[in-house]
C-alpha cells in the first residue's frame, strides 16, 4: 500500500465525514418507517456507495465487501422492498459501526473479520420478516427469543489454538463510544437457571433488555465428560450496558456472577485473561455474538482520542499525530485578502518611515490595527466547528439508552450549527454525554409513570446551543421527574457529606447543587432518589477546565435543566494583568466579577482573619479571600526604603505584622510606619465567581488589560496545577495564566469549612458597629452608631432658627428640627462654641443634633456592655480612649424630648399597644430595633434565636414577629417554617429582617419559607420606614 | 562506526559537557528568566526568545549536584523540539524523537565553548562508578587530550521527574 499513502489518507478523512452523516440518516430513516423520505435514503444510499468505490480503488476488499453489502438492504430500503424497522436498522448500525472500526484502521482493515455482519446483512434480504408485506409485529418480544434460539444452532467446538487472542477489540469499541460500560463477567450457566428455576433463553432475555453482550464464551475444563457436564458450566462474556454502576447491573440482571470485573476504556486490549486462553484445553465456544477469530488490536487513533477528549486541558496539540481541520474556501480567501492587505501596510509603512513622515505612518498604524484584528479573527474563525459534531453522536445514544431502560424519548436538537472552537467541542464530549445520559436514565420516567401523571408517553430531552452576551450556551432539559431537594439532603447525609443539622437547613439551589459534589454518586444513590449524580463532579471540573460553568435549575414533576457557559475559544482570550511580587499573572476575565482596590489603613480593618481564614466583607457579604503569593509560596521581597536592599519578608499577614511587631521591632524602629505603608500601600482583591463560589485574590497590583494569545504549558510543569498556561504581553514579558478554579483548591477553600468560618465572622461582623464619637466639650463622650446618621453638617450657631422656643436648621430646603443633648440629659454639661455640627438622623422625618466636637469614629467590635448603663436614652456604653463613651438611644431622646411627633404617627399606638416578638441574635441590633419598636410604640419580647422564638411563642401571645435570618441553632427560614405549622401562629404576620443584600433571589427564598414580608436591614431608611407602617 | 560526531561543548561547575549539534536549536546570551512559583526546582523558569516561550532547566540541578549561578557569560542552549527533530534526516535511528517535547526547553551553562568533532568509535559508555543518579543523564564519555567530555542525554533530562529520587 506504500505509494498510495496519500490516497489513503484522503480515503479516510472522506469515509469518516461520510460516516458521521450515515447513522443520522439510518435513525432517521428508522423514525419515518413505511414512508421514508426517498432524499435521506438517497443521501444515505451516495455515502455507503462513495465509500465502496473508494476503497475498492486503493484495494481495501473487505470494506468493499461490508459496504457493498449495507448498500443493497439500503437499495431494497429504497425501492420499498424491505421496510425499515427496528431489527434492520439495527443491522445497518452494526454494520456501520464495524465499518467506522475498519476505516479507522485501514491499514488492517483486511484481516477484520466480517463474515457476521454480512450474514445478518444478507439474512435481512431473506428474512420474510421485515419484507414490506409483513405486518408489523412486536419486534421487542421476539428478538431474544430468536437469539436464545440462535445460540443453541450456531454452538460448535473448535481447537484453543484457533482462538488465540479471542477478545475482539472491534466489537467492543462501537460501544464504548456509545457511552456503554462494560463489564466482563464469569456465571455458571447451570446454577443460574437451576437454583433460580428459568429457563436458559430466559436469562439470557434477561441480559438483552439491559444492554449487549459484546464477546462471551463457554469454559469447560478438559476432565468434563458429558455426564459431569451438567454440574457446572461456566459462561464467560463481556457486557455492554448503559448502567454505571456493578451492584446495580447484578441486581438487575438477578445473577449471582463466579466473578465480575469492569473494563476501562483503553486498557481492554485483552479482555478475557489470557491464563484461560493458554491452558490448552478444548472448549466449546458458544456464538452468540462472535464468533472466535483473529484480529489486530484497535486501530491507536481511537484509543488516543478518548483519552484526550477526557484529559484535554486547554490545547494540547497531539503529539505524535497530525489533526486535520476543513476549512471552507471563502474563509481562505478572506484571510488571503487580508495577508495581502498586511503586506501593503507594511510597504506604507516602509516608504513613511524612509520619508518620516508622522502623519502618514499615524494613519498606517491605524490600518494596521484593523488589518491585523481581521486576520486574527479570521484565523480565530478556522477553529471554530459546528457543536453539532457532539450533538449529533446522542441520537443513536438517546435511542439504545431508551432501547435497553423500555422508555421512550426523543433527543431535540437545537442550533446545531453554533460554533465553538475545536479544542472545547472535542473537550464537551464527555460532559454532554453524561448530561445526556443522565437526563434520560434518570430524568424522563417510564412511560406508563409519566401517563399517570399526565404526560406524553414519550419524553422530551432538548439539547440546544446558542449565543448570549459572548458566551456560548449549552442546554440540556428534560420533561422528566425533577429533583427532589429533600431526597437530595437526604442522600447526602447517608454518604456523610452533610450532617444532619445542615441538611435541614439546605436552601434549594443547594441542595441541588449537591449533585456536583465528590463522593455523591455511588450506587443507593442511584438507586434510592431520582438519582442523578453519575460523575457530576467530573462534569463539572471538565467544564470548568474550559473555562465554563455549569448551573442547574429543577422543578419537581416538571424536569431539569442544566446549563454549561462557555466562551467561545480558548487560544484567545480577554485577561486581566496583575502582578505579585513582581510576577505578572494573567487572569481570565470571565472569571472576574469585580475588583476592590484597598489602600491605607483600609488594608488592615476591611480584611478580617478567623481561624487562620481571611475574609473581605464585599457589601456586607463574606467573602473568602486568598494572598495570591501564600497559595503560590512566592517570597515576598521588600525593598528597605533606606538602603535600598532587598530582603525576604517573613511576615505573612497583615495580623502578623501587627501582632509580632516586637520581632521586627529592632531593625524598624526608625521608619516603621514609613516603611510598612511604603511595602503595601493598596492593594487589590480580584473578586473572583466560580459558578456559584465567589472568592476574594489579593494581588499588589493591576498591570493591564490585554487580549492575550494563550500558550499551552511545558509538559515538565503539568504538575503545577496553579496554572493554565503563558502567554506573552505586549511588551515582551511572560505572564502565566492563572487557572482559577485550582487556585481556589490550593487555596485549601475547603467550603464547608469556609461556611463555617464565614458564620463566626458575619456574626462577629455584625456585632461590630460603626460608631461616631463626639463630645459636646463636658465630661461625657457619646456615640451614635453611624448606621443611623444621615448627613453630617458643620454650622455656625447663629444659623439655628428659633421658633417658638424651638430651634431649627435649614437643610437643602428643609427645616429640620433640632435638639440638644443637654435637654435630654440634665445632668450633662455641653459648651458651644461659635461653630458645631449638627448630626442629621434620618428617622421617620429628619432630625439634627447639635454637636459641638466630633472625636472619631470608631469600631466596637465586642457587644457592648448594656447591664451597667440604665440611664434613660443610653443604649449602652463602650470604652473609648480610656473614656467611657454612652450610646445614645435616640428614638428614646426624640421620643422624650418631642412627645408628640409619634402621636400623630403611630399606627401602632392608635390601635393600642401591640406585642411583637422579635427574633435578633446580634445584640447590636437587638438594642437598637427594641428601642425602636418600642418607641413607635410597641411592647417588645427579645430572643436570641429561631429556637428562643419559639419558646416565647409558646409562653404568650404576639402580635406581630420580625425575625432575622441568619441565626446560631435555628435560623429564620426553619423558625418561619415552624411557625406556619402550628395552626396558633400561622396567622400572625412574618416579617423577616436580614443583613444580606436584597437580590430578588433571597426575597423568593424568604417568602418562600413562609415570611410575609422582607425587610434588607442595609437599607436603613427603608429600614425604619417600613418597621413603621408596613408590618 | 567509522564516521564523526559533533558535540556543542559547554561547561557547568568548570566541568566539560557535550550535547550532540543535531539536537540543539540555538546558543542564547542569558535573558531575564521569569520564575514559575510551585514548580520542581530544577525548573528555573521561563524566558521569552522571539515570542516563544522557552522553558529553562538547570542541569546541576537535575544531577543534584549544585545550581548554576546566573553571571553575564551565563548561556542558554536551547534544544530541538519533537517537531524540529523528526525533519532532521534518519535521526530516528539514533534517538526516538517523541521523547523530546513539542515545545521549546532550554538549559543553562555557565560558559559554552566550541564545537568538538569526534570519531563515533571515541565514546566510551559512562563508567560504573558513576553514582546512577548523574550517569542515567548521559550518553557516553570521550577521552580528550587534556580533558574529558561528558556527553548528555537530553532525553533523559527533558523527563526527569523530581518523584525519581
Amino acid at each position: 500500500m506504500g505509494d498510495n499513502d496519500v490516497l489513503v489518507q484522503e480515503f479516510i478523512v472522506e469515509a469518516l465525514e461520510h460516516l458521521e452523516t450515515v447513522e443520522d440518516d439510518i435513525l432517521e430513516i428508522e423514525r419515518q418507517g413505511a414512508d421514508t423520505d426517498s432524499e435521506t435514503v438517497n443521501h444515505l444510499f451516495r455515502s455507503i456507495h462513495s465509500i465502496k468505490g473508494s476503497s475498492s480503488f486503493i484495494n481495501l476488499d473487505k470494506i468493499t465487501k461490508l459496504s457493498h453489502s449495507l448498500e443493497n438492504i439500503i437499495g431494497n430500503i429504497r425501492e420499498h422492498k424491505i421496510l425499515p424497522v427496528r431489527n434492520v436498522t439495527d443491522t445497518l448500525l452494526k454494520g456501520v459501526d464495524k465499518l467506522k472500526v475498519m476505516v479507522n484502521d485501514c491499514d488492517h482493515s483486511n484481516d477484520i473479520v466480517i463474515d457476521r455482519e454480512l450474514e445478518a446483512l444478507e439474512q435481512l434480504i431473506t428474512s420474510p420478516l421485515v419484507q414490506n408485506t409483513a405486518t408489523k409485529m412486536e419486534k421487542d418480544e421476539r428478538q431474544p427469543k430468536e437469539q436464545a434460539g440462535k445460540y443453541r444452532s450456531q454452538t460448535k467446538i473448535i481447537q484453543t489454538h484457533e482462538i488465540k487472542s479471542v477478545m475482539i477489540q472491534e466489537n467492543i469499541i462501537p460501544y464504548t463510544t456509545h457511552g456503554y460500560y462494560q463489564y466482563r463477567f464469569v456465571v455458571d450457566l447451570v446454577a443460574e437457571c437451576d437454583r433460580r428455576n428459568r429457563k436458559p433463553a430466559d436469562f439470557f432475555k434477561n441480559l438483552e433488555f439491559l444492554g449487549n453482550i459484546s464477546e462471551s464464551r463457554i469454559i469447560i475444563s478438559p476432565d468434563e465428560t458429558v455426564d459431569n457436564f451438567n454440574e457446572q458450566l461456566l459462561f464467560n462474556f463481556v457486557y455492554s450496558s448503559l448502567i454505571d454502576d456493578e451492584e446495580m447491573i447484578i441486581k438487575s440482571l438477578d445473577i449471582t456472577p463466579v466473578k465480575m470485573e469492569r473494563m476501562t476504556v483503553g486498557r481492554n486490549r485483552s479482555t478475557l485473561p489470557a491464563d484461560q486462553v493458554e491452558t490448552g484445553a478444548p472448549r466449546i465456544v458458544s456464538g452468540i455474538e462472535e464468533k472466535p477469530e483473529e484480529t489486530k488490536v484497535l486501530a491507536p487513533t481511537r484509543d488516543r482520542d478518548e483519552k484526550k477528549a477526557s484529559t484535554a486541558k486547554a490545547s494540547l496539540p497531539a503529539r505524535t499525530e497530525m489533526s486535520t481541520l476543513r476549512i471552507p474556501i471563502n474563509l481562505l480567501d478572506r484571510m488571503m485578502n487580508l495577508a495581502s492587505e498586511l503586506v501593503l501596510v507594511r510597504n506604507q509603512n516602509m516608504q513613511a518611515i524612509d520619508v518620516e513622515d508622522l502623519n502618514q505612518l499615524k494613519t498606517i498604524a491605524k490600518k494596521l490595527n484593523l488589518v491585523t484584528s481581521g486576520l486574527q479573527a479570521s484565523i480565530m474563525q478556522t477553529r471554530l466547528q459546528p457543536v453539532d459534531l457532539v450533538f449529533s453522536k446522542f441520537t443513536r445514544m438517546v435511542r439504545d439508552l431508551c432501547r435497553s431502560l423500555g422508555k421512550e424519548a426523543v433527543l431535540e436538537l437545537i442550533g446545531r450549527d453554533v460554533e465553538l472552537d475545536k479544542n472545547i467541542i472535542e473537550a464537551l464530549n464527555d460532559p454532554l454525554m453524561h448530561l445526556v445520559r443522565n437526563a434520560v436514565d434518570h430524568g424522563i420516567e417510564m412511560p406508563d409513570i409519566r401517563e399517570v401523571a399526565g404526560k406524553q408517553r414519550q419524553g422530551r430531552v432538548v439539547l440546544s446551543a446558542f449565543h448570549r452576551a459572548g458566551y456560548v450556551i449549552i442546554r440540556v432539559q428534560d420533561d422528566g421527574a425533577g429533583m427532589n431537594e429533600k431526597a437530595l439532603a437526604a442522600a447526602a447525609v447517608k454518604k456523610g457529606l452533610l450532617t444532619e443539622e445542615q441538611a435541614r437547613t439546605l436552601s434549594r439551589p443547594e441542595a441541588l447543587n449537591l449533585i456536583f459534589k465528590p463522593g455523591f454518586t455511588t450506587a443507593s444513590s442511584v438507586t434510592d432518589i431520582s438519582g442523578r449524580g453519575v460523575g457530576m463532579d467530573v462534569v463539572k471540573s471538565n467544564i470548568q477546565k474550559l473555562g465554563g460553568i455549569i448551573s442547574i435549575t429543577s422543578v419537581e414533576g416538571k424536569g431539569t435543566e442544566f446549563e454549561v457557559r462557555l466562551p467561545l475559544t480558548l487560544t484567545i482570550m480577554q485577561a486581566l494583568i496583575v502582578s505579585s511580587c513582581d510576577l505578572y499573572f494573567a487572569l481570565a476575565q470571565y472569571n472576574i466579577s469585580e475588583v476592590v482596590w484597598l489602600h491605607g489603613e483600609d488594608i488592615y480593618n476591611s480584611i478580617r482573619n478567623v481561624n487562620g481564614q481571611e475574609f473581605y466583607s464585599l457589601r456586607g457579604k463574606l467573602i473568602p479571600v486568598f494572598r495570591l503569593y501564600e497559595i503560590l509560596k512566592i517570597k515576598r521581597i521588600y525593598k528597605d526604603i533606606e538602603t535600598g536592599v532587598s530582603k525576604e519578608d517573613k511576615r505573612l499577614r497583615n495580623q502578623d505584622r501587627r501582632n509580632n511587631t516586637e520581632e521586627y521591632a529592632s531593625t524598624e524602629k526608625r521608619h516603621s510606619r514609613g516603611r510598612r505603608f511604603s511595602l503595601e500601600n493598596s492593594v487589590y482583591i480580584i473578586i473572583l465567581k466560580l459558578g456559584e463560589i465567589r472568592c476574594g485574590l489579593i494581588i499588589d497590583d493591576i498591570v493591564d488589560t490585554e487580549e492575550i494569545v494563550i500558550k499551552p504549558l511545558h509538559e515538565q510543569l503539568k504538575d503545577c496545577k496553579a496554572f493554565s498556561g503563558t502567554t506573552v504581553l505586549g511588551d515582551g514579558r511572560i505572564a502565566l495564566i492563572l487557572d482559577v478554579a485550582n487556585i481556589a483548591e490550593l487555596g485549601d477553600m475547603n467550603l464547608s469549612k469556609i461556611k463555617e468560618e464565614a458564620e463566626v465572622a458575619r456574626q462577629e461582623s455584625e456585632d461590630r458597629q460603626m460608631l461616631l464619637v463626639f463630645s459636646n466639650e463636658g465630661d461625657e463622650t457619646y456615640a451614635i452608631p453611624l448606621f443611623l446618621i444621615a448627613h453630617i453638617e458643620k454650622i455656625r450657631l447663629t444659623d439655628i432658627i428659633v421658633s417658638n422656643q424651638k430651634e431649627y436648621f435649614q437643610f437643602q430646603k428643609q427645616v429640620i428640627p433640632v435638639i440638644r443633648l443637654e435637654n435630654a440629659f440634665p445632668a450633662s454639661r455641653a459648651v458651644y462654641g461659635s461653630e458645631g455640627f449638627i448630626i442629621i438622623l434620618k428617622l421617620q422625618k429628619s432630625i439634627g443634633i447639635l454637636v459641638s466636637r466630633l472625636l472619631d469614629s470608631t469600631e466596637v467590635n465586642e457587644s457592648f456592655d448594656t447591664s451597667n448603663v440604665s440611664g434613660k436614652g443610653v443604649l449602652g456604653a463602650v470604652m473609648f480612649n480610656d473614656k467611657l463613651t454612652l450610646i445614645l438611644d435616640v428614638f428614646k431622646i426624640v421620643e422624650t424630648l418631642e412627645p408628640e411627633w409619634y402621636t400623630t404617627l403611630l399606627p401602632a399606638k392608635r390601635g393600642g399597644i401591640k406585642r411583637v416578638l422579635l427574633i435578633e441574635d446580634s445584640e447590636f441590633y437587638q438594642v437598637l430595633l427594641k428601642s425602636y419598636l418600642m418607641s413607635i410604640g410597641y411592647s417588645v419580647v427579645v430572643a436570641g434565636n429561631g429556637r428562643e422564638g419559639l419558646e416565647a411563642l409558646s409562653k404568650q401571645d404576639f402580635d406581630r414577629i420580625i425575625s432575622d435570618i441568619e441565626m446560631p441553632l435555628m435560623d429564620g427560614f426553619a423558625f418561619a417554617k415552624e411557625v406556619k405549622a402550628n395552626p396558633a401562629w400561622e396567622k400572625i404576620p412574618l416579617t423577616a429582617i436580614s443583613s444580606s443584600p436584597e437580590t430578588e433571589e433571597v426575597r423568593n427564598l424568604v417568602l418562600e419559607s413562609g415570611f410575609d414580608l422582607y425587610i434588607s436591614k442595609l437599607n436603613r431608611k427603608e429600614l425604619f420606614e417600613s418597621l413603621l407602617y408596613r408590618i | 562506526m567509522d564516521y564523526t560526531r559533533q558535540f556543542v561543548s559547554f561547561y557547568l561547575d568548570e566541568r566539560l559537557f557535550g550535547i550532540d549539534i543535531r539536537f540543539v536549536n540555538e546558543v542564547n546570551p542569558n535573558v531575564k528568566i521569569v520564575p514559575i512559583p510551585l514548580a520542581s526546582p530544577h525548573i528555573r523558569g521561563h524566558v521569552n526568545i522571539r515570542g516563544q516561550v522557552v522553558l529553562i532547566m538547570d542541569v546541576l540541578l537535575v544531577f543534584k549536584t549544585g545550581r548554576v549561578e546566573l553571571a553575564d557569560e551565563t548561556q542558554i542552549i536551547i534544544l530541538k523540539t519533537f517537531q524540529d527533530l523528526a525533519r532532521v534526516k534518519n535521526i530516528e535511528n539514533e534517538i526516538d524523537p517523541s521523547l523530546f517535547p513539542d515545545k521549546p526547553v532550554g538549559f543553562l551553562a555557565d560558559s559554552v565553548g566550541d564545537v568538538i568533532t569526534v570519531n563515533a568509535d571515541r565514546i566510551e559508555t559512562p563508567t560504573q562508578f558513576l553514582e546512577k543518579s548523574y550517569s542515567v543523564f548521559l550518553e557516553g564519555m570521550v577521552k580528550l587530550d587534556n580533558n574529558l567530555l561528558t556527553i548528555l542525554n537530553p532525553a533523559k533530562i527533558f523527563n526527569y521527574r523530581q518523584e525519581m529520587h
